[in-house]
């Protein structure tokens, strides 16, 4: 196939339109043409006059007896050698940072890897931050990512499927399972779903997530995203799959069921007991981020006789000379909040506490003195921005904000009957609701008791024995027999 | 489009229900007490307080130079006709939810109260567990006017001082709206009613001085309970045949009882978590009463060593004794003297025994409460000398 050098070298020079990044460089060897190909921004020239040109040139000097691709194979004193037959390989491994070792007339060509280290180096996680627990992330570099997951996992049974997704990206997607854990049906369903994919390029995992959700119209996350390898180390061991994309540091792990959210690594390493503490304060901060500007709302315009004679005399001399309905006024405070929050994150951190000084002098003092908001309203906001928060799923703090409204609006058009509506219809959501094929509110429903040992409350450790029926069919776990 | 069909019922159902019953918090009066007098030529007089809840300059919390409260009054044939018109003079609509406390004033009581309860049960903005006073001397909206120090709302300072007088006195009783209305509709049960009464000036308590003082020119005291015979008020209690009702009706918790222990020289003792049984005896037209409670001493006034087993018998004894004699005493002085049953022997019995009440009724008619034998025992037990035990002399 690759026996007409000049011929092929001419093809690529026209595809890529003479691109001056690709280096042919042309070597005679023992009377025949050698032409050294690579892509000069992803490869390491050091690499190459180093190991390639050095050892082609004690080759020259040799005697040969094999045919002269054989022999540069068997000589070249680079650990990475692949041997490629078709043109489309060729360009392949071109853009992957190969060197390739075109000889004339022979039937194959050589790559040789030299890639460049043009990837960022291991740092601590930004977006999931953890007191105790490691402290690397991953990278937007594919094998750094898989090698900081097996450096944690090693074993035969980490299993990882390869794909290249992505009409010009050519992205790779690695589907990673630890066999005999994990329920097979699952890894087929993601396969399936990323052998389907027929898009022009993949640039985050982001993307993955968007195109292999089944529950797209649903705004409530049903996979995690993590940094941190120890979570996708500790998500594998449950039986669950990740899904590992290049140029992404973002790492996706499904099924993503709500009571994941409320979990951290720290939640792993602590003492049952203390974290217990911990997610009841979660659920609790999900409830209050839900529930309470509406319930406000509804309470001071409708069912007044809810709330005690004196908090209701005090209300009422707060809310004295606010000219807005209730409803309007938690309306602007909330898409103040909003603003001040998105300002915050695309600002660069430099004018951030600008931005924080008059966000809190504007929101908090000048709008209650100016009679635009009552202070009581500010409080209630507030409670709700700070509860909102504390989910490490940035996707769920994103969908908190439409069911917030909802409830609002529930309750702004018919009281606590309004919000009630709005809570059936919220549940009956999130029953209906699948992460591949799992129930979104697993464990609590359908119910498993060995599974809400971890749930709100978490037993101690070691009776933390078993997995998931949903998860995996090998529900025993090992553990160390400390009698 | 098909798929999202769905979203224009939803939108119709939460929009075309019109906000039902919607109120923001500025467009209401938060009425706290209402007053019902009577006009000579008839009419209901009414008096509402309302809450003022306009912010006081920056101070947001319920403090300033103004009235903390607002009168309104009005007259009209009919009580839901008066309420209505104070529209008149009040910018919002009356918020009755929050009502804390109905004061009736004597004269309206000594004519009937009838209306009162017709109109409050019916009308179905009010709760049913607001406070039932009735006024003695003075009229409903003079009661109102008296500021008092420490709760700015006076119906709120009554409200709590009935509530404390019921915890560690015992004079008066709590009457919720509807305890009032459920023993008033009891046939067998005649109903009580707490009162009030204004202690100094009038004139002068309606100032903002009577605040601003140590010692307040006036103020509004607890006084014994009111008796009704029907729908007619027709006497008042003493402050001792208050406290026996409220032991018969196992309304005390705590109290304080006081006793000579030697000639001239007296001891006062606590009772704490009293309980009275009742026990009805149809055969022998017998009402049993058997009051049990631990009693501490808190004063005592006379040399007596509280080490001695037998003088601890003897204080219990005294103490029981006390008890049982003012109660049998009391009992048969308010049946005697009103020929009516407030106390609900005559439904004790009836549920005890329906069909010798009902022979007995038929035999003794209205004078059956008269010819009960009223028997009352009682066990206190002493259980706390505090912390000394013998009286501090030099």
């Amino acid at each position: 196939m690759l026996e007409h050098t000049e011929q092929i070298i001419k093809q690529l020079k026209e595809e890529t339109n003479e691109l001056s990044d690709i280096i042919y460089r042309k070597k005679i060897i023992h009377k025949k043409n050698v032409y050294i190909i690579y892509n000069e921004p992803l490869t390491s020239s050091d690499k190459i006059s180093d190991f390639i040109i050095r050892s082609l040139t004690h080759i020259e000097q040799e005697k040969y007896i094999l045919p002269l691709i054989e022999q540069i194979e068997n000589d070249i004193s680079n650990f990475k050698v692949k041997r490629i037959d078709n043109y489309s390989d060729l360009c392949f491994y071109l853009h992957k940072g190969f060197t390739l070792i075109l000889v004339e007339a022979a039937t194959y060509a050589l790559a040789l890897e030299t890639k460049a280290n043009i990837a960022r180096g291991i740092n601590s996680p930004t977006t999931e931050n953890t007191v105790r627990g490691a402290k690397d992330a991953f990278v937007e570099d594919y094998q750094t990512n898989l090698g900081l997951i097996k450096k944690r996992i090693k074993s035969n049974d980490l299993w990882i499927q390869g794909f290249t997704v992505g009409k010009y990206t050519n992205t790779q997607v690695g589907v990673l399972s630890i066999h005999g854990v994990v329920k097979e049906e699952l890894v087929n369903q993601i396969t399936k779903h990323l052998k389907k994919i027929d898009i022009d390029g993949i640039i985050d995992s982001g993307m993955i997530k968007n195109l292999i959700e089944k529950e797209n119209k649903s705004i409530l996350p049903t996979t995690i995203t993590t940094e941190r390898p120890d979570v996708v180390a500790q998500a594998l061991l449950e039986g669950k799959v990740a899904i590992v994309v290049d140029n992404s540091p973002y790492i996706l792990i499904v099924p993503g069921l709500l009571n994941d959210y409320f979990r951290t690594m720290e939640d792993v390493y602590g003492k049952g007991m203390n974290i217990s503490l911990t997610r009841i304060v979660k659920y609790l901060a999900f409830i209050i981020a839900l529930f309470t500007p509406a319930v406000y709302i509804a309470l001071i315009t409708y069912n007044q006789e809810m709330i005690p004679t004196d908090l209701l005399a005090n209300f009422a001399t707060q809310r004295d000379g606010v000219p807005f309905p209730a409803f309007f006024e938690g309306v602007i405070m909330i898409i103040s909040f909003e603003i001040l929050r998105e300002s915050d994150l695309r600002v660069p951190s430099f004018s951030g506490s600008a931005l924080s000084i008059v966000g809190a002098l504007i929101l908090g003092d000048a709008a209650v003195s100016a009679g635009i908001v009552s202070p009581i309203m500010i409080i209630v906001i507030s409670i709700t921005a700070i509860s909102s928060l504390p989910f490490n799923e940035y996707e769920l703090i994103n969908a908190l904000r439409w069911y917030r409204l909802l409830f609002m609006l529930g309750g702004a058009f018919l009281g606590i009957v309004g919000v009630l509506a709005m809570t059936i219809f919220f549940i009956v959501r999130l029953c209906h609701l699948e992460s591949f094929g799992k129930p979104y509110l697993m464990p609590f429903v359908p119910t498993y008791f060995s599974s809400l040992k971890n749930s709100i409350i978490k037993f101690p450790f070691k009776q933390l024995t078993k997995r998931h029926p949903y998860l995996s069919n090998n529900r025993i776990k090992q553990r160390g027999q400390t009698k | 489009m098909k798929r999202y069909q769905w979203i224009f019922p939803f939108f119709l159902i939460i929009l075309f229900t019109g906000c039902y019953n919607y109120r923001e918090l500025n467009q209401i009066a938060l009425t706290s007490a209402i007053g019902i007098d009577q006009t000579e030529e008839g009419d209901y007089l009414v008096t509402v307080q309302v809450l003022n809840t306009q912010k006081q300059g920056s101070d947001t919390n319920f403090s300033g130079n103004q009235s903390k409260f607002i009168l309104y009054q009005q007259k009209g044939p009919t009580l839901q006709h008066a309420l209505r018109t104070i529209i008149f003079e009040s910018p919002r609509r009356l918020y009755v939810n929050h009502l804390n406390l109905l004061i009736i004033s004597e004269k309206v009581a000594k004519e009937s109260i009838e209306d009162i309860l017709d109109f409050f049960a019916r009308n179905t903005e009010f709760r049913k567990d607001f406070l039932v006073v009735l006024s003695r001397e003075e009229d409903p909206d003079e009661v109102m006017q008296i500021l008092t120090p420490l709760e700015t709302l006076n119906s709120k300072n009554i409200r709590d001082s009935l509530m404390s007088d019921i915890k560690f006195y015992g004079v008066a009783t709590k009457v919720t709206f509807e305890n009032l209305l459920e023993s008033y509709l009891n046939k067998k049960t005649n109903i009580v009613l707490p009162t009030i009464e204004v202690i100094g000036s009038v004139k002068k308590g309606e100032s903002e001085d009577n605040i601003k003082q140590s010692i307040p020119d006036a103020a509004v005291k607890i006084r014994p309970l009111a008796i009704f015979n029907d729908d007619k008020m027709i006497g008042y209690l003493s402050e001792e045949e208050s406290r026996v009702y409220n032991h018969v009706q196992n309304n005390i918790q705590n109290s304080i009882i006081t006793l000579n222990c030697s000639k001239d020289r007296k001891f006062t003792a606590e009772l704490i978590s009293t309980k009275t049984k009742l026990k009805a005896d149809g055969k022998n037209k017998k009402i049993s009463i058997s009051v049990k409670a631990r009693a501490s001493i808190k004063e005592i006034n006379c040399d007596v060593d509280l080490l001695d087993p037998n003088t601890i018998t003897k204080l219990e004894e005294m103490i029981n004794q006390e008890i049982i004699s003012t109660m049998e005493k009391d009992i048969q002085n308010i049946i005697k003297q009103y020929k009516t049953d407030i106390f609900g022997f005559e439904e004790l019995l009836y549920k005890t025994d329906p069909n010798t009440y009902k022979k007995l009724k038929k035999t003794y008619q209205d004078e059956l409460i008269e010819n009960l034998e009223i028997e009352v025992s009682s066990n206190v037990e002493l259980q706390t000398k505090g912390n000394i035990i013998k009286e501090i002399t030099r």
